[in-house]
């Protein structure tokens, strides 16, 4: 018989208010082509030493992880699986940029090795000292969903019994730009990092909510019927995400951090988030618990 | 040499993103990896790309720039002794 699985804790940095879920009284209204994250000061959490060879979205990966592990009373999880768009974009144009200007010969070995998509959730693992189960998902608009249905098929079957579930995109000014000439209507592109705690098995009083189900769907003229066989009491679709926090990688894994704080304050008793502005979509389905 | 010394210092925090830190945090004589700054073989590498793009020194191998590497000091003294640049 498959466990019930949990969020035991979330926490997010975007471009509402960080750490906290104090901004879901009056949400910031989102202006203009493109917005940036409203970070957290860093030097609070890092040495100039550790902070040496973070990217921003490192950082942001790192505080969201930590926040969340301490939520949890969790130190070391059995998994840490990771979704994410573009990966660290920021450290691959700064990989590919002097590679272009100078040629392949004296390229920055830091910049290298962190250009990758994986480089978020081993960075994570290795400052964490965690060497369990570890998987990054790139998957563009529905990285997070094959994160979380990772995680839960492995907390269901009993193959772990807590995970560390993120995702973490960023925007560059070059991504920005590309972005805004390719779809220059709709919401403001953005970014933003979330990660949360999943476990498995009995029902623990301290969680935000169940994840009663994940799916993706790949033909997303679907949805709708997929959509009509869940009783949800709110369904949260795109529009509203995307209003709340801008287009990019995370959105959807930030819409399951807001829905879980809204069934764990009393709000919903069940929520439906719908991902369906890609060519794949997602749907995350909540209860209380 | 104070001056190429104020100028590796400078070199480094840039080239190893040392953001919050100034060329008063280094100690010139005091050791740059383990106790001391506290750098590891990724930023050896980093250094090694710095002394090849700045002054035209390449090091054969990792190992070389032990002795080199062992304070901001001993890597003034080396550049100023071999830069071609």
């Amino acid at each position: 018989m498959n466990r019930k699985v949990y969020i035991r804790a979330s926490s997010q940095i975007s471009v509402q208010e960080p750490l906290c879920e104090e901004w879901m009284e009056h949400p910031k209204q989102l202006s203009g082509p493109s917005v940036r994250c409203i970070d957290p000061d860093y030097k609070q959490f890092f040495s100039p030493m550790q902070a040496r060879r973070m990217g921003l979205m490192f950082k942001r990966a790192m505080v969201t992880s930590r926040k969340v592990l301490e939520t949890s009373g969790i130190s070391c999880p059995d998994a840490i699986i990771t979704g994410t768009a573009l990966g660290c974009i920021g450290n691959t144009e700064s990989f590919l940029d002097p590679m272009c200007r100078e040629g392949e010969s004296g390229l920055s070995p830091t910049a290298f090795m962190q250009s990758t998509h994986n480089t978020i959730g081993s960075m994570v693992a290795i400052a964490l000292g965690c060497h369990g189960y570890n998987c990054t998902y790139s998957q563009d608009g529905v990285s997070f969903e094959s994160a979380l249905l990772d995680a839960v098929m492995q907390l269901e079957s009993g193959e772990a019994g807590n995970s560390l579930v993120g995702a973490h995109d960023e925007i560059t000014d070059n991504v920005a730009r590309l972005r805004e000439a390719i779809e220059p209507e709709g919401y403001p592109f953005s970014e933003g990092s979330v990660a949360m705690m999943l476990v498995s098995g009995g029902r623990p009083d301290d969680a935000l909510c169940e994840v009663a189900d994940v799916r993706i769907l790949s033909r997303p003229e679907s949805v709708e019927e997929a959509v009509a066989g869940y009783r949800a009491d709110y369904v949260m679709r795109n529009d509203v995400t995307f209003s709340l926090f801008g287009r990019c990688g995370p959105a959807s894994g930030l819409a399951v951090h807001a829905a879980a704080n809204m069934i764990a304050a009393g709000r919903y008793s069940s929520v439906l988030v719908v991902n369906d502005s890609g060519s794949n979509a997602g749907l995350v389905f909540l209860k209380k618990v | 040499m104070e001056e190429l010394i104020l100028e590796l210092k400078n070199r480094i925090l840039e080239a190893l993103k040392l953001e919050d830190m100034t060329p008063e945090d280094i100690d010139s004589d005091a050791p740059l990896f383990k106790d001391g700054l506290g750098l590891d073989s990724i930023d050896a590498l980093e250094l090694m790309l710095l002394l090849e793009k700045n002054y035209g020194i390449k090091l054969k191998s990792p190992a070389e720039g032990k002795e080199i590497f062992k304070s901001v000091r001993t890597m003034a003294e080396y550049v100023a002794a071999n830069r071609v640049k």
